[in-house]
C-alpha cells in the first residue's frame, strides 16, 4: 500500500555533540542483530568505538552499524546485550518539504572474447549515493558547523561553508522506515521572487568513514545482514 | 491484440526461481539495445552509399518506478542488491505471463517524497547475461 508522506521527517546530526553512552540496553530486531532500546541515542559517533557486552562481559560483535545504532552477534546471546559508546544527537530540519536519495552503483563491462552469448557482461564495483533536500528557508539554525563561527548552529546560507562530515536522517513515520546517510554537503542554494516565500534546497554526497559507517536501511536484509 | 498496460508485471528473485513481484510499480520499461559497428571500408560502391553496419554486443536495462510500499518483498529484494551489488534475476512481463527474463545488477535505486504528495522510488537494472523470452 502506498502511503502519504506529509508526515516524513528529515534529521541532520549535531556536530560536536557527541554524547557518551553506558551500558544502553539493546533490543533484538533479527537474527543475531540488536539495535540500541533509546531510540534518541541511535547514531553513533564513529570516532568512538563501540564497546558490546553480553551478560555483563565484553564479546565481539560481528558488525556494528554505527548510523542506525546496531551490532550483528556471531551466534545467539548467552545474557543480555549492552553497548556503551558515544552518539550524536540529531536535530528536526523544521522546514523540509521535499528530499530525494538516490543510489548509483558503478556497474562495469566486463565482457570476455570467451563469451558465449552476445550480451554485454557487467559487474558492480562501487556504491554512491547523494541526496537533496528541499526546505523553505526560515532562517532556521539547524544546520550546524560545529567550528568557524563559535556557534553550533547554522543556516542553510552558511552551511556549504563547512566541510565536517553530515549524518542525514529521513524517518517515514507511517511505515517505520528510516534511512541515515553519512555524507558530505555539496550544495547549498537559496532562492525566492517577490510573489513566493524564499525557499532553498541542500545536496549531499554519500561518503564511506568507515566500515558500518556510510548507508543504512532500517529494513533487515533477507538473510539478517544489515 | 493490443495489450492493456495494467496488466504488466515485473518479478525479481536472488536465485533465477521463486520469483517476487516488485508491488507498487506505475511505469515500467524494457530496452535493448545493441552495439552497432560501423564496418564501411574504402570502396563500398561508386557514389554516395549508406554505411554498413554490423551488430556486436546487446545491452539491455528495465527501468521500473512507482509507490514506495510499506512493505513488499520484491521491492525490498532490488533495495538489497542496490545496496549490496548482488546479482538479481528479473521478469519483465508485458501481460503477467509473457514477455523477457535475464539478469543483472541494480545500478541506480531512488527515493523521493514531498509534503504534497506519497513516497515514490524507481530503480534501473542493467542486464549481464542474454535476454530470453518467457511465455
Amino acid at each position: 500500500m502506498a502511503f502519504a508522506s506529509y508526515n516524513t521527517l528529515v534529521n541532520i546530526n549535531q556536530a560536536g555533540a557527541s554524547t557518551a553512552f553506558t551500558s544502553e540496553a539493546t533490543t533484538l530486531v533479527g537474527g543475531f542483530t540488536y539495535q540500541i532500546t533509546n531510540t534518541a541515542k541511535r547514531c553513533w559517533d564513529p570516532a568512538v568505538p563501540v564497546q558490546v557486552y553480553v551478560g555483563g562481559a565484553p564479546a565481539t560483535p560481528a558488525a556494528v552499524d554505527y548510523l542506525l545504532g546496531r551490532v550483528r552477534l556471531l551466534s545467539t546471546p548467552s545474557g543480555a546485550v549492552t553497548v556503551s559508546g558515544s552518539y550524536l544527537p540529531l536535530l528536526l530540519i523544521t522546514t523540509a518539504k521535499a528530499f530525494s536519495l538516490d543510489l548509483q552503483f558503478d556497474v562495469v563491462d566486463v565482457t570476455k572474447f570467451t563469451a558465449t552469448e552476445r550480451y554485454h557482461a557487467k559487474q558492480p564495483t562501487l556504491l554512491d549515493a547523494s541526496f537533496t533536500i528541499d526546505a523553505f528557508d526560515t532562517g532556521q539554525t539547524i544546520f550546524d558547523d560545529g567550528s568557524e563561527d563559535g556557534y553550533n548552529a547554522d543556516t542553510f546560507a552558511n552551511v556549504i561553508t563547512s566541510g565536517s562530515l553530515k549524518v542525514v536522517e529521513v524517518v517515514f513515520v507511517g511505515v517505520g522506515k528510516v534511512r541515515r546517510l553519512a555524507c558530505y554537503l555539496s550544495s547549498a542554494n537559496v532562492k525566492g521572487s517577490p510573489s513566493s516565500v524564499i525557499e532553498a534546497s541542500v545536496a549531499g554526497t554519500l561518503t564511506r568513514l568507515a566500515a558500518g559507517v556510510d548507508i543504512s536501511f532500517s529494513e533487515m536484509m533477507p538473510d539478517g545482514q544489515f | 491484440m493490443v495489450y492493456q498496460g495494467h496488466l504488466a508485471v515485473v518479478k525479481v528473485s536472488s536465485t533465477g526461481s521463486s520469483y517476487q513481484t516488485v508491488d507498487g510499480l506505475n511505469s515500467a520499461a524494457i530496452s535493448s539495445t545493441p552495439d552497432l559497428e560501423d564496418v564501411t571500408i574504402f570502396g563500398s560502391g561508386s557514389g554516395p552509399a549508406p554505411h554498413l553496419k554490423l551488430p556486436t554486443l546487446i545491452d539491455w536495462t528495465i527501468d521500473g518506478s512507482g509507490f514506495l510500499l510499506a512493505d513488499a518483498n520484491g521491492q525490498g529484494l532490488v533495495r538489497t542488491s542496490a545496496l549490496t551489488g548482488a546479482l538479481i534475476y528479473v521478469q519483465f512481463l508485458y501481460n503477467g505471463t509473457t514477455g523477457y527474463s535475464g539478469s543483472g545488477y541494480v545500478k541506480s535505486f531512488k527515493e523521493d517524497a514531498s509534503a504534497s504528495s506519497t513516497a515514490k522510488f524507481s530503480f534501473q537494472i542493467v542486464g549481464s547475461s542474454a535476454l530470453s523470452a518467457v511465455g
